[in-house]
């Protein structure tokens, strides 16, 4: 209840005032005038010497090397497969299906309709009455003349199919014991006395074996394939795990074949079972590379899988002959960046000391940008000239500040920040100064809620720790 | 401990003990039962005041929540005055001066912050001290500001650091004093008042003109 309170107290008696608000604008409506010039990446292609790419692939050796391969063999015990490999005789099948009749057995279906006599005093009269009439008229008539259960009168009684267990005891034993056609004599209820009526009556039945063979041929296989799965998975535990060093005598006693893979990556496996994820992660084991049985691994409920490395090929640095060429081309790209650098830089430079960012790129032959009255999220500009824009420091009376900003591609740009112009809200805009002031005394609420609340945990746990 | 032969020795001994100590034992007795009960009554009292004090509060939060501002402004000024015991003295007060600074009155409601900040203890003390430093902005009192700070013993305000640093570097604006400005929201930031508003503070406060974005 308190801390409740508390917590309200701290958020809800927040406020923000004038001075945050307008603060808050002059920031956040900032815009900013400058100009830029964009650098393209230079087309001069360095002469890249074999003593430079020698030199680069020392020092970067880590950044080529090979990813460490295993190839592996492995034996995988398999319900499906086990599931073939089984030949029932006939007889062991008959005895299945006798055992397993329930679940070829369709339901017996009983359609029942009934006529509730619901005032107990006349009860013995009425079902009198409906006994006579019975042998001139239908039960569905007498239903809907009769039958104080409105619902079911409207439609001639009809309940439609028992389902057992729905009904009060007493009245399904009755509805369950009936024949055909048979009507029942008043059975008592809660409700009343009910005389009941089996519409449609279709027995269950248990499918002929004949009919079902193949259903009970498969049943029959899976659920001996299961029993021989587990034995043999135990079986395959063991030995593999006491004959570490070899696959060979695990193999042989629960009778399948060794296979094995092509080479594959701790990352990348082939179409094989190193597509397998749990497959590879043991595989890259250490107690497997180092020669060892894997455990048995589980590949869904109905797979598992030892294995053991076959040649492990460990990562290595590669040759410089096979890797000069990227060194190479790369070592011209960042010569390629390098030299816009320092022509942006240069430009730069030039521009501090006076001269006209638009004259150089004239001679230079870039475009040249003019940005005015740039808002802080607009959209149009590359991110990295609007940010360096908007992070570039204030100019001092008209010295611009003069900045290169790296782009992504790789060019440069050199930017003029002009002027900036503090952002304004007229107080007398006073929908928005309210939103506004709304949204800042919420903010502020929260960074203050959040240090009370940190202070009462550091509390806590000083309390916690003097007592323990 | 003296050694008594028969038990009629040791009946002996109690009667005169008892004979020199007993009195002041009862009285002894007697004032403690005296403090007890009136401890009790005591804290039965407070609970029924803190009861009330909390009903009545139930009643600014709501008034207050539904904007009808006067009446919250009541509830709270009495309970500020005649519950001065339970904790909601100090709730109420820090709704008397947001309601006042709704209201405009910048004045009354620093004079409530600043009896907050020489009586309250703990979270609500930091929480009244920043909401005052706040309003000593807005009139442009910066010094003051500075100087409620400066009085804050930093080893007790590890989880409000982050807010007086971000409250330095605003007065530091407000005074023009931009390097130093900039070096309070960088410690704000590292006491992990990192808002999207705070970097924006930041970067308008850059110095060094080069930017180049490394790769």
């Amino acid at each position: 209840m308190i801390m409740e309170q508390f917590q309200r107290t701290i958020v809800e008696s927040s406020f923000s005032t004038d001075y945050d608000v307008e603060q808050f604008f002059k920031i956040q409506n900032q815009t900013r005038s400058a100009h830029f010039v964009t650098v393209p990446l230079s087309t001069v292609v360095a002469d890249v010497g074999d003593d430079e790419v020698q030199a680069y692939y020392q020092d970067h050796v880590d950044n080529y090397r090979t990813e460490a391969t295993v190839a592996i063999e492995y034996i995988e015990l398999s319900l499906g497969d086990l599931a073939k490999s089984i030949n029932p005789t006939s007889a062991q099948l008959e005895m299945f299906y006798q055992e397993q009749q329930d679940a070829f057995r369709t339901d017996e279906r009983r359609k029942i309709s009934h006529i509730l006599l619901a005032d107990k005093n006349k009860a013995s009269e009425q079902a009198a009455e409906i006994k006579e009439r019975l042998k001139t008229s239908s039960f569905e008539t007498l239903a809907s003349e009769f039958s104080a259960d409105k619902l079911s009168a409207s439609k001639g009684g009809d309940l439609g199919l028992i389902v057992a267990g729905d009904m009060d005891p007493d009245f399904e034993e009755i509805a369950l014991g009936l024949v055909e056609g048979e009507v029942s004599e008043p059975v008592k209820t809660e409700f009343g006395y009910h005389i009941i009526k089996v519409t449609e009556l279709t027995p269950g039945v248990v499918k002929p074996y004949e009919e079902v063979k193949k259903i009970v041929e498969l049943g029959f296989k899976k659920v001996e394939a299961e029993n021989i799965f587990y034995e043999l998975g135990e079986t395959l535990a063991e030995i593999s795990f006491e004959n570490p060093d070899t696959l060979e005598v695990a193999a042989e006693s629960i009778g399948v074949a060794i296979h094995q893979t092509e080479n594959f990556t701790r990352a990348q496996g082939n179409t094989d079972i190193s597509a397998e994820e749990s497959v590879r992660e043991k595989a890259f084991s250490e107690d497997v590379l180092a020669g060892n049985n894997s455990e048995v691994i589980e590949l869904g409920s109905d797979r598992i899988v030892v294995l053991r490395v076959l040649n492990h090929s460990p990562s290595k640095a590669r040759e410089l002959s096979e890797v000069s060429g990227l060194i190479e081309s790369r070592l011209k790209g960042d010569s390629a960046k390098q030299q816009t650098l320092e022509l942006a830089k240069e430009l730069k430079a030039l521009v501090q000391s006076g001269e006209s960012l638009e004259l150089l790129a004239k001679e230079k032959g870039f475009s040249f940008v003019v940005a005015d009255d740039l808002g802080r999220n607009n959209g149009d500009l590359p991110w990295e000239i609007n940010r360096a824009i908007f992070v570039g420091a204030k100019p001092k009376s008209d010295q611009p500040t003069t900045m290169v900003v790296a782009l992504e591609s790789g060019e440069q740009a050199v930017v003029n920040l002009l002027s900036v112009t503090e952002g304004a809200l007229a107080k007398a805009n006073k929908k928005e100064f309210g939103i506004a002031r709304t949204n800042i005394t919420k903010l502020l609420s929260e960074g203050d809620f959040d240090a009370v609340l940190s202070d009462l945990q550091a509390d806590a746990v000083v309390n916690l720790s003097e007592q323990l | 401990m003296e050694i008594y032969e028969t038990e009629e020795e040791q009946v002996e001994a109690l009667k005169r003990w008892w004979k020199t100590n007993g009195t002041s034992i009862i009285t002894g007795i007697v004032v403690a039962i005296v403090i007890v009960f009136s401890w009790k009554y005591w804290q039965s009292y407070q609970a029924d005041l803190t009861t009330e004090a909390s009903n009545f509060y139930g009643e600014l939060l709501s008034a207050q929540k539904e904007g009808k501002t006067e009446s919250a402004l009541k509830i709270a000024e009495r309970l500020v005055q005649q519950y001065e015991t339970t904790p909601y003295a100090e709730f109420s007060a820090l709704f008397q001066a947001k309601i006042n600074v709704d209201n405009n009155d910048y004045d009354a409601a620093k004079e409530v912050l600043r009896k907050l900040v020489t009586t309250a203890q703990g979270e609500i003390n930091h929480i009244a001290r920043i909401r005052l430093i706040r309003l000593l902005l807005a009139t442009e009192d910066y010094d003051t500001g500075l100087q409620l700070i400066a009085e804050v013993n930093p080893t007790q305000a590890e989880s409000f650091e982050g807010i007086y640093q971000e409250l330095t570097g605003d007065l530091y604006v407000a005074l023009e004093r931009r390097g130093e400005a900039r070096t309070a929201y960088q410690n704000a930031v590292r006491k992990g008042r990192n808002t999207p508003l705070m970097q924006l503070k930041i970067n308008d406060l850059t110095i060094s003109e080069i930017i180049e974005i490394k790769e």
